[in-house]
């Protein structure tokens, strides 16, 4: 079972699966910021979301069908990764872009699976890419020197969200969404 | 060095050409445009043309006007203006001489 989320692409809604959307809505932000400096941003955004909408709707064999990552990853593929387009395409002199392909983006979550209270440490040693172990030190030392270390754990766990889905576990550890890494994560068996 | 790398660059340069010569024969809404340059592997993938077509538009070559669609929402049809067919003649005997001068060049070696 899996959330769906509605969006209307090119004047169309579709269903897409969570993880879906998510790949989606990174593919075309980082696109807009491709053609961040070329005045008819909106006009080739528009361009290419009616294109993208008119690929989903070729493969729907039936108005309710949900669009899968897979689907998403296939149109991606026909359409070009932001790295395609060179700077003359862009009408840009020069391009600040340099983020992978799908821009893979660190986010802020809980690690419920490698936690010890509330993994608010695992998730902090991924967010910056520090051993837990030495997170979890300092905490302890922060605790005992005047209780601050309870304080920040308590209010960094009411703060930062769980990462309850594959989609927020692969941005807990910074690895890009996408098909490959989503089956990965499958099957690996959890830790 | 790459030859596929080449090849590409080969591709862009004379794709203008090839949008505005598809043009002239008839207007076209984009995936029609899209279909016949994948078709002759001009382009590799779709989302490059995008670009490159508002260029032409904002440089007074194309022009274009919203048609309904049988199904999904309404297509952008690209027309050529006659600055852009005129833009068009100048490419074709630049692509000509080209073509030329390359053999001929070829040929000596």
């Amino acid at each position: 079972m899996k959330k769906t989320v509605n969006v209307s692409i090119g004047g169309m809604v579709f269903c897409l699966e969570e993880d879906a959307y998510i790949r989606l809505d990174r593919y075309l932000k980082g696109l807009e910021q491709r053609f961040k400096k070329s005045k008819d941003v909106r006009e080739i955004m528009n361009d290419i979301e009616s294109r993208i909408a008119e690929h989903f709707k070729e493969r729907m064999s039936f108005p309710e069908m949900v669009i899968n990552l897979v689907e998403v990853e296939r149109v991606i593929g026909i359409m070009g990764n932001p790295s395609d387009f060179d700077d003359n395409d862009v009408n840009a002199e020069s391009s600040s872009y340099n983020r992978s392909p799908g821009g893979s983006r660190k986010r802020f979550f809980r690690d419920p699976e490698n936690s010890v209270i509330a993994g608010v440490c695992s998730g902090l040693s991924y967010y910056w890419n520090i051993d837990v172990v030495i997170i979890r030190i300092l905490f302890v030392i922060l605790a005992f020197w005047g209780g601050g270390g309870v304080i920040i754990y308590i209010i960094l766990w009411i703060v930062i969200p769980e990462a309850l889905t594959v989609a927020d576990r692969l941005e807990m550890t910074g690895e890009p969404v996408n098909a490959q890494n989503i089956g990965k994560s499958f099957d690996e068996p959890k830790k | 060095m790459n030859v596929e790398n080449t090849k590409a660059q080969m591709r862009k340069g004379v794709l203008e050409l090839c949008i505005l010569s598809i043009l002239s024969r008839a207007d076209a809404y984009t995936t029609d445009l899209i279909n016949k340059l994948k078709e002759a592997q001009m382009i590799v993938v779709e989302g490059t043309l995008y670009p490159l077509l508002t260029r032409q538009k904002n440089a007074g070559l194309l022009s274009y006007r919203w048609e309904e669609s049988p199904q999904g929402p309404p297509r952008k049809y690209y027309t050529l203006t006659p600055k852009g067919r005129e833009y068009l003649n100048e490419l074709e005997s630049g692509w000509e001489t080209l073509i030329e001068t390359v053999n001929k060049i070829r040929k000596q070696a």
